[in-house]
């Protein structure tokens, strides 16, 4: 056989390997791994990665007061394999009792420590690659205009001609990121009306997605918001319902579509988030973490179990970055030692 | 075309080790490198393919005929797909991916790349190395660095079967 590979065959391989695999294979040859760390393959290995997606759960450890981070496998029917979670160290460095995450977007987290406030002396916000076990700090400047927390937070805009204030529902963390947009709940206080406040990353502009007329004056619906098969997703539950609508057009109201109806809404404790095909993964009363399938009305028992209060759960698609930088910070770090040329 | 007969017609391909193979043109085509020639009139006696050997060439043209066999129905192609690769080696799984990039077949050059990949995933770094025929540029003292750096990813890795 020929043992030449032309390097874009050879990349047309490796973007089909795990991250794990590819960091191991940076040490075949430095080729292979200014392959593997150049922007533009991470790139590529990110857009045909982005439906591989496994599940980050986040669960507060009762016994040590750590929060424990774990990346569930799946098996290759799809589904979780149960036990094959890979615990992953917590990427602050020290202990901390209280972190949060803030956000996640092409494998990456963003971490808070809740305690950074009160200690800013303590790393505060981190970028975290839980694929590629890397993690840097974010250097965080307080300018007085970017005060944007929870209880104070609002946001100004008129609509015409009458300067209404939607405000975003106090638990902040609960966001739906899509087309570099994070959406956030919201309500209109003046007509009581619930509404989505969009704020878009790119243009720094802040904007409104309306609701259906059912859900925006329902007063007893709690609503969810919420990324379902790449479009904005509303979840409205009552005790006796749930049901699940998708923006087909974005931004587009009369598009507003129930999509199904989960029929175990007395059930759930806590709905988590969309998996492929639509699928809803719940905390439900008895069971911890299931899959319900809107088909066949039928959840699948995911294995993991804890306490739904102190248990997070994030959708997440691993990916290659910041391995740029994990490589040349760990370069440098060997040159000191060995004398490399970076 | 043929088309207006009724009458398939057949190309001959030759490969760089002069073995010559007859193909359905309607089969031949799902290459973007012969369709090209077919469509320029160079079809007409042998079509010389320099980059792929006879062993290669007759494996491509199974599974030329396979898929062409099946109707539009991905699932059926994808069940196809896997178990036409299932039972083939890494080696001559890289002489497939070079001959689907030459011939320009990207269903085959999708497939038989994931399942490279798929074969190398638990793989060493030496076993790499071996069968990609590339030679390690690093030193043993940078060598051992990067493992070190990255010893949590040499956690599972399978033990070389290749001798």
């Amino acid at each position: 056989m020929s043992n030449y590979f032309p390097t874009e065959l050879l990349s047309e391989i490796l973007v089909k390997l795990p991250v794990k695999t590819l960091i191991r294979f940076t040490a075949v040859s430095k080729s292979w791994r200014s392959i593997i760390t150049s922007a533009a393959f991470i790139a590529s290995h990110l857009s045909t990665n982005s439906k591989n997606q496994t599940v980050l759960l986040t669960r507060y450890g009762l016994d040590n007061k750590l929060d424990q981070f774990s990346l569930l496998e799946v098996s290759e029917n799809g589904g979780f394999g149960i036990n094959s979670s890979m615990v992953l160290e917590a990427p602050f460095g020290f202990q901390i009792e209280y972190s949060r995450v803030v956000g996640y977007c092409d494998g990456l987290v963003c971490l808070s420590n809740c305690m950074f406030f009160r200690n800013p002396s303590q790393r505060g916000i981190i970028i975290w690659n839980p694929s590629a076990r890397y993690s840097t700090v974010l250097v965080v400047v307080f300018r007085r205009r970017s005060r944007y927390f929870p209880d104070t937070w609002s946001w100004r805009r008129l609509i015409r001609g009458v300067d209404v204030a939607l405000r975003a529902y106090s638990n902040v963390y609960r966001r739906a990121f899509l087309y570099g947009v994070v959406h956030w709940l919201a309500k209109e206080p003046i007509h009581d009306r619930s509404s989505v406040l969009a704020f878009d990353i790119g243009d720094e502009v802040f904007g409104e997605v309306m609701l259906p007329d059912e859900l925006a004056t329902g007063a007893s619906v709690e609503l969810g918001v919420f990324v379902i098969e790449e479009s904005l997703g509303i979840v409205g539950s009552t005790n006796e319902l749930c049901d699940v609508w998708v923006m087909k057009e974005y931004r587009v109201k009369e598009s507003w579509t129930k999509l199904y109806k989960i029929d175990l809404a007395e059930e759930i404790k806590n709905l988590v988030g969309f998996w492929k095909n639509g699928e809803a993964l719940l905390m439900l009363r008895d069971l911890w973490l299931v899959v319900y399938n809107p088909e066949t009305k039928e959840t699948k028992d995911l294995g993991f179990y804890g306490n739904p209060y102190s248990s997070y759960v994030d959708i997440y698609v691993e990916s290659l970055l910041l391995c740029m930088v994990m490589f040349l910070h760990k370069c440098f770090s060997i040159k000191s030692n060995y004398g490399w040329k970076v | 075309m043929a088309a207006e007969t009724g009458t398939p017609t057949t190309l001959t391909l030759k490969s760089n080790d002069d073995e010559l193979f007859s193909v359905a043109e309607s089969a031949a085509i799902l290459s973007v490198t012969i369709r090209n020639m077919v469509e320029d009139g160079c079809a007409g006696g042998v079509i010389p393919l320099d980059n792929v050997d006879g062993k290669t060439l007759a494996s491509v043209i199974t599974y030329m005929n396979g898929i062409s066999a099946i109707p539009a129905d991905e699932e059926k192609k994808k069940s196809y797909r896997d178990k036409f690769l299932s039972d083939k080696d890494f080696e001559t799984l890289a002489d497939m991916v070079l001959a689907a990039n030459y011939l320009n077949m990207s269903c085959l050059m999708d497939a038989v790349s994931a399942k490279i990949a798929q074969v190398m995933e638990k793989k060493s770094v030496g076993w790499v190395r071996r069968k990609f025929g590339i030679e390690n540029d690093y030193t043993p003292e940078e060598e051992a660095a990067v493992k070190e750096e990255h010893k949590w990813t040499f956690e599972g890795v399978e033990t070389d079967d290749d001798n």
